[in-house]
C-alpha cells in the first residue's frame, strides 16, 4: 500500500441550499467555501491535479492526520450480544439467522454460559467501563424465562463491580407478554422491534414461521411494549428487492408511536431473491433519500420526524467522525453463540473466520487485533481510494464476506444526500448542533 | 431543499463548519483570549491588560491620569474630537488641571443624566464613577485645583450649573491662567465595530504599560499566591549564612541582623514600587534561597568513580533493610507517645499536641514502608530478588545498634539526625552524602547508557526518597517543637521498652501484633515479586495488616505494653517458607514482552494461602473468645476483614485465567 490516494479521494466538493462547501476526508470535516474557491477546486478536481488547488484548501488538505492511527493492541471488550435462543418463531425469507438457527441445529443457550458470558464481560472490560449486553436471537423471547433470569443477574453483576449497564434487545415482538413490558421498562433497555410496514407488507415478508400473518400477534406485543415504554423503543424495517415506496413504510410506522425508525437493506440472505443489488439496490437509494429529504423538510420547519437513519448520519457528520472500520465488531464488540463460542458480531455466529474463542477458553486477542489490523479500511481495494472510506468504515463484514461490496455505490449517493442535508440544516437550525441559532 | 438566497453565503473564503473542521483550522488573527471580554477581569492591574488605561480616555480628546490621593489630572488635550467650543489649549496643562465635575448618565440612574462633582476626590474613586458612566453625550469641566475657600466656591457655582443645566462660560481665565474650561464630546466606546480596542483612540503600548506580572506592581503589593510570578520574602544574602533577610528591602540600607518582626518595620525596609519597577535589573537573583549576582545553575556533584547498575543493585538490600529497620523504629516510638486515638479539642492544648506528635511520627513510619517499597522495586527493575530483611546496624555515622525504644529526648535526636538532609543541590556542590544521592548521581552518570526507561525509572524512585527524607527531617522537628517544654513521662506511656507481657489477654495480642507483622511482611513480598502483575489487591492486604496491627498495638500501648516487632525467621532468607525458592520474575528480556507473573508462581500450592492466614485467624479466634469486651469487638472487625482478605486472594489464585482480554 504505498501512494497517496487521488485527489477525488481526498477531497469532495459539493453544494447545497445554503452554499458551496468541501468535505475533506482526513478527519472527516466539513467547510464552506465561497464560489471562487469552489471553482478552483472543482477545476483541480477536474485535472485530478492537487497543484492547482486554491492555496487555502490545499494547507487544509493536508493538515491534522491524514488517516485513523493502526491500533497498537485490541480494544478491551466493552459489549456482548447473547444469541439466548437460536431458533425463531418467524419464517422470514430474507433473515440473516435463517430462523436465528444460523443454518445449523436450533439451539439454546444455557443459564451457565448465559452467567459465564457476563462474568467475563465484567472481567473483560476496564473499570468504570460502561458496559452494553444486548440479547439476540433468533428470537430471545423464545427462552424467555432465561431472559428474564440473565438480566437481573447482569444487573447484579454490573452493580457489584460497579459499572454502568445498558440493554439491548431485538425481537419481532410477536411473543411479548406483560411480564416482559416490565421488566423491558424496569432496567435500562434499548429495544429494537423488527416490523417491516403496514400489516400488507408485514405478513407478506415476515410470516410466522408456519406461513401465518404475523401482523395482529406483532400490534399486541407492541401494545404491551407502548403502555410500559422501554428507554428506547425503535423500529427497524428490512427492505428487500420486494419492499416498494419507502416513505409510506416509514410514516406508518413512526404513527405506530415508535421513538424513531430506520431501514436496514438487505444486501446478503440466504435466499438471493430477496437480496437488493443492481437496480433494485438503486431505487431503494432513491427512495431513502426520498425518505431523507421529507426528513430534512420537517426539520427545517421545526418538527420532529424521527428517521434514525438520517439522524445517525447528521450526528456523525457533525462530529467528523473517521473510523477505520465499520463497526465494532470484533473490536469492543463480540456475540456469543447458545454453545458459548464467541464472535465478531451476531451476523457471523457460526463463522469459524470471525470465532475468537469462548468464554469457556477466553478470547484470543491476537487474532482480534489480526482481524481489526486486517480489515482497517486503509487496507482494503476498492476502499482506498474511495472518498466515504472513513464514513462507511469498509461495508458490513457479513455482507462483504458474503457478496463482496456490492453497495458501495448506495453507501457514496446516500451519503453525498446527507452530506448536502448536514450543510443546510446546521444552516437553518444550529441549535440541534448544540450551536446558537 | 430550502429557497435560501445565495447572498447569504457566507463571504470568507473557508468557514469551518461541521466539528472536526472547527478544532482543526486556524482562525487569522488574536485568539479568543485575547478580547477584552474574555480577560481575567482583574483591574487593579490586569493580567492582559490594565483595563484602567482604557478609562484614561473617557472623552476622546482628553486623557487622564488617575492619582492616588489628587484626582484626575489631566496629561494631554486635542481639541479635533471635541464637539462645541473649547477654550482649552495644550499650554494650559503646564498647570496642572484636574477633572472638576462630569455631566452624563451613570448606571446608577440610567435614564436621567447628573452632574457628579469629581474634585477633591481620590483617583481611584474617580476612576469608579468615570467607569460607570453610559454611553452618550458628556459635559466635561477641568480647572486647577482650589487654593481657598474662594476657588472651592467657584467650583461649587460650576457643579451647581451643571447640575441644573444652567449655562456657564466655556471657560473662565485670571490673565492667562485658566481658572477652568467647560468641553463637550461623546464618551468613548473604547471599541470599535469589529470589537477591537480602538488604535486611533489608545495607542499601543499603552494598556499593557503597567500589568500584575513580574517586577511590575503585582511584584512589590499583590499578597495572592497563585499569580506564576512569586518571589521569595526571606533569602540568605551573598555573604551570609542564615536566612534572614528580607529579599525586597531597599539596599541602600544596612542589612538587619534578624528580619523584621512586625509588618510596619518590615515596610519601612522596603523598596518602594517604582525602585522596584524601575530598578529591577539591580535585584539579585535567589538561586536555592540565596541571593546571587548571577544565577547559579545547580551542579551535578562530582564523582570519581560512579557506581555501575550491578554495584547499585548490590547496595539496594541494605537500604531496603534500612528502610524496614527505621519504619518499624518509628512505629515502636509512636506507641510510646500518651496520645488520643482521635484528635481531642482544641482546647485540650497539650492532649492535642502529643496527638500531633504521633500522627506525625505515624506517617513518617508509613513513609518509610513505602520507601521499602520503593527499594524493592528499584530491585525488581534490577531483576534481582526482593529484600525482605530487618537491618540490625542504622545510621551512616552513629552505627547503632536496631532497638525498639520510646520517644525519649535522646531517641528523638537520633531520629532527627538519621533524616538530616541528604540533598543533592546542596551548598558545596563537591560534597556528597548518603548513599542515595551516591546512586542518583552514579544514575545521571549512566544516562545513554543501558536501557534509558530503567535509569529513568531509578532516577524517579531515588529521588523521590531522598526529597521525602527532607521532609521527614523536618517533620521530625515539628515532632520536637510539640512536646518541647514538657517532661517524657508526661507524654510518653512508658520510658523503656516494656517486653514481653506475661498475662492473657495482652501476651494473644502481642504474638498477634507479631502475626500481623508477618502477614505485612507477606504480602509485601508477594507484591514485590508480582510486579507489574500486581493487582493492588496485595498492597491493600499489606495496608490492611498494617492497620490492624496499628490497632492491636494500640490497644497494648494504653496499658503500658508495645509489640515486638519479632522478625519472622524467613525474612532474612527474603522467600517465605513453603513458597518457591525462585519464582518467575517476570521481567522482559531487554526488548521482549513481559510475561506476567502470576499469584501460583510466587506462592506455590494454595494451601500456603491458608498457611499465610492460620496464625493470625487462630489468635483473633482466642481474643474473640476470652478478651475484654473492647478487645473482643476489635476481635470480630479483625476476624472479618482478614477473612474477607483471604477470599480475596484466595479467588485471584483460583481465578487467575491463562488467556482473556485483561
Amino acid at each position: 500500500m504505498t501512494g497517496t490516494p487521488p485527489l477525488s479521494a481526498q477531497l469532495v466538493r459539493f453544494s447545497s441550499a445554503s452554499g458551496h462547501h468541501l468535505f475533506v476526508v482526513a478527519g472527516s470535516r466539513i467547510f464552506d467555501v465561497d464560489e471562487q474557491t469552489a471553482a478552483g477546486v472543482d477545476h483541480a478536481l477536474r485535472l485530478d491535479d492537487e497543484s492547482q488547488l486554491p492555496a487555502a484548501v490545499d494547507s487544509l488538505l493536508w493538515r491534522g492526520s491524514d488517516k485513523p492511527q493502526q491500533l497498537p493492541h485490541a480494544p478491551p471488550i466493552t459489549a456482548l450480544s447473547l444469541n439466548l435462543m437460536q431458533a425463531c418463531n418467524m419464517g422470514c425469507g430474507y433473515c440473516y439467522a435463517e430462523q436465528g438457527s444460523f443454518g445449523g441445529a436450533k439451539r439454546a443457550m444455557s443459564a451457565d454460559v448465559a452467567r459465564s458470558s457476563i462474568d467475563r464481560l465484567m472481567e473483560w472490560a476496564p473499570l468504570r467501563a460502561p458496559v452494553v449486553i444486548a440479547f439476540m436471537g433468533g428470537e430471545p423471547f423464545l427462552a424467555r424465562a432465561l431472559l428474564h433470569e440473565t438480566t437481573r443477574y447482569a444487573w447484579a453483576a454490573a452493580q457489584r463491580s460497579g459499572r454502568s449497564l445498558a440493554f439491548a434487545l431485538t425481537t419481532n415482538a410477536t411473543m411479548i407478554e406483560d411480564d416482559d413490558a416490565v421488566l423491558l421498562a424496569q432496567y435500562p433497555f434499548s429495544v429494537t422491534v423488527s416490523i417491516d410496514g403496514p400489516p400488507a407488507i408485514q405478513d407478506r415478508q415476515r410470516p410466522m414461521i408456519n406461513g401465518k400473518p404475523s401482523s395482529a400477534r406483532l400490534r399486541d406485543g407492541l401494545a404491551r411494549l407502548l403502555a410500559r415504554r422501554p428507554r428506547e423503543l425503535t423500529a427497524r424495517m428490512s427492505a428487500t428487492a420486494e419492499t416498494g415506496p419507502l416513505l409510506p413504510i416509514l410514516d406508518y410506522v413512526l404513527s405506530l408511536g415508535f421513538d424513531s425508525a430506520g431501514f436496514a437493506p438487505i444486501i446478503a440472505a440466504p435466499h438471493p431473491a430477496t437480496e437488493l443489488s443492481g437496480s433494485a439496490l438503486a431505487r431503494y437509494t432513491n427512495e431513502m433519500i426520498g425518505c431523507g429529504r421529507h426528513a430534512l423538510s420537517e426539520w427545517i420547519a421545526g418538527r420532529s420526524y424521527r428517521f434514525s437513519n438520517l439522524e445517525a448520519a447528521m450526528s456523525e457528520l457533525h462530529r467528523g467522525s473517521a473510523r477505520a472500520h465499520p463497526c465494532g465488531a470484533g473490536a469492543g464488540y463480540l456475540s456469543i453463540d447458545a454453545a458459548g463460542e464467541a464472535f465478531a458480531c451476531h451476523r457471523l455466529v457460526g463463522s469459524d473466520a470471525f470465532r475468537y474463542g469462548s468464554v469457556k477458553s477466553g478470547i484470543d486477542d491476537g487474532k482480534r487485533l489480526a482481524h481489526l489490523r486486517d480489515r482497517a479500511v486503509d487496507t482494503q481495494e476498492p476502499c482506498r481510494s474511495c472518498w466515504a472510506r472513513y464514513l462507511c468504515g469498509g461495508g458490513c463484514y457479513h455482507e462483504v464476506s458474503l457478496r463482496g461490496r456490492t453497495a458501495c455505490d448506495h453507501v457514496r449517493a446516500w451519503l453525498a444526500f446527507c452530506l448536502e442535508a448536514y450543510a443546510e440544516l446546521s444552516e437553518a437550525r444550529p441549535e440541534l448542533f448544540g450551536s446558537k441559532a | 431543499m430550502s429557497d435560501r438566497p445565495k447572498s447569504e453565503i457566507p463571504l470568507r473564503p473557508i468557514l469551518a463548519r461541521n466539528m472536526t473542521a472547527r478544532a482543526d483550522y486556524l482562525v487569522p488573527g488574536n485568539p479568543m483570549l485575547t478580547r477584552p471580554e474574555s480577560g481575567v477581569g482583574n483591574a487593579h492591574p490586569g493580567l492582559e491588560f490594565d483595563v484602567r488605561a482604557l478609562d484614561r480616555h473617557f472623552l476622546p480628546g482628553l486623557v487622564f491620569d488617575f492619582q492616588y490621593g489628587a484626582g484626575a489630572k489631566l496629561v494631554a488635550c486635542d481639541p479635533t474630537p471635541l464637539t462645541g467650543q473649547c477654550d482649552l489649549v495644550e499650554a494650559d496643562l503646564a498647570q496642572g488641571l484636574f477633572l472638576w465635575a462630569v455631566r452624563g448618565r451613570f448606571g446608577d440612574d440610567p435614564d436621567k443624566a447628573k452632574a457628579v462633582r469629581l474634585v477633591g476626590v481620590d483617583g481611584y474613586m474617580v476612576l469608579r464613577r468615570i467607569m460607570d458612566l453610559e454611553p452618550g453625550p458628556l459635559v466635561v469641566v477641568v480647572g486647577t485645583l482650589p487654593q481657598n475657600q474662594a476657588q472651592s466656591a467657584k467650583i461649587d457655582e460650576v457643579v451647581a450649573a451643571l447640575q441644573t443645566e444652567r449655562s456657564i462660560a466655556p471657560s473662565e481665565r485670571t490673565g492667562s491662567r485658566l481658572v477652568y474650561a467647560r468641553v463637550e464630546g461623546m464618551r468613548a466606546a473604547y471599541l470599535t465595530e469589529d470589537g477591537v480596542i480602538d488604535p486611533d483612540l489608545i495607542p499601543p503600548g499603552e494598556i499593557t504599560r503597567n500589568l500584575c506580572s513580574p517586577w511590575q506592581w503585582d511584584f512589590a503589593d499583590c499578597y495572592c499566591y497563585y499569580w506564576a510570578s512569586s518571589k521569595p520574602d526571606i533569602v540568605i544574602g551573598i555573604s551570609g549564612d542564615a536566612q534572614v533577610l528580607n529579599f525586597q528591602r531597599d539596599r541602600n540600607a544596612r542589612e538587619p541582623a534578624r528580619p523584621a518582626a512586625d509588618s510596619q518595620n518590615w515596610r519601612a525596609s522596603n523598596m518602594s514600587e517604582p525602585d522596584i519597577i524601575t530598578g529591577w535589573e539591580e535585584l539579585p537573583i535567589v538561586t536555592a534561597e540565596r541571593e546571587g549576582a548571577v544565577p547559579r545553575l545547580p551542579r551535578w556533584p562530582l564523582i570519581e568513580q560512579p557506581m555501575s547498575l550491578d554495584e547499585i543493585a548490590d547496595q539496594l538490600p541494605q537500604l531496603a533493610a534500612l528502610e524496614h529497620a527505621l519504619c518499624v523504629e518509628y512505629l515502636f516510638a509512636k506507641y510510646s507517645i500518651r496520645a488520643p486515638r482521635e484528635a481531642p479539642m482544641s482546647i485540650r492544648r497539650f492532649e492535642l499536641r502529643r496527638y500531633q506528635a504521633a500522627r506525625e511520627v505515624f506517617s513518617i513510619a508509613v513513609d518509610e514502608m513505602r520507601h521499602f517499597r520503593w527499594v524493592n522495586e528499584a530491585l525488581w527493575l534490577l531483576r534481582r530478588p526482593p529484600s525482605m530483611a530487618r537491618a540490625q546496624v542504622i545510621g551512616r555515622d552513629l552505627r547503632r545498634s536496631f532497638q525498639l525504644r520510646p520517644l525519649v529526648p535522646s531517641t528523638l535526636e537520633e531520629f532527627i539526625g538519621i533524616e538530616a538532609p541528604s540533598s543533592v543541590f546542596n551548598d558545596n556542590p563537591q560534597q556528597l552524602d548518603g548513599m542515595y544521592t551516591r546512586i542518583l548521581v552514579s544514575l545521571h552518570h549512566l544516562e545513554g547508557q543501558g536501557d534509558v526507561n530503567i535509569v529513568r525509572r531509578l532516577q524517579q524512585l531515588v529521588k523521590v526518597i531522598i526529597d521525602e527524607g527532607e521532609n521527614h527531617w523536618e517533620r521530625f522537628r515539628r515532632v520536637k517543637q510539640h512536646l518541647a517544654g514538657n517532661k517524657p513521662n508526661s507524654y510518653l506511656r512508658f520510658l523503656a521498652a516494656p517486653g514481653k507481657a506475661e498475662l492473657e489477654p495482652w501476651r494473644t495480642l502481642q504474638a498477634l501484633c507479631d502475626a500481623y507483622y508477618d502477614l505485612l511482611l507477606h504480602a509485601l513480598y508477594i507484591t514485590f515479586r508480582l510486579g507489574r502483575s500486581s493487582r493492588g489487591s496485595w498492597l491493600s492486604i499489606s495496608h490492611s495488616a498494617m492497620f490492624a496491627l496499628d490497632d492491636a498495638a494500640y490497644h497494648l500501648s494504653e496499658v503500658g505494653y508495645g509489640p515486638l516487632f519479632s522478625p519472622p525467621q524467613w525474612a532474612d532468607r527474603s522467600v517465605p517458607h513453603g513458597f518457591p525458592e525462585q519464582p518467575a520474575t517476570g521481567l522482559p528480556a531487554s526488548s521482549a514482552v513481559a510475561q506476567p507473573v502470576r499469584l501460583k508462581d510466587v506462592v506455590g500450592r494454595e494451601d500456603a494461602i491458608d498457611a499465610l492466614f492460620a496464625q493470625v485467624l487462630t489468635l483473633i479466634e482466642r481474643l474473640a473468645e476470652s478478651a475484654p469486651r473492647q478487645l473482643r469487638r476489635m476481635a470480630m472487625e479483625h476476624g472479618a476483614r482478614m477473612q474477607k482478605m483471604k477470599a480475596l486472594i484466595t479467588g485471584e489464585y483460583r481465578g487467575d485465567p491463562p488467556r482473556s482480554s485483561q
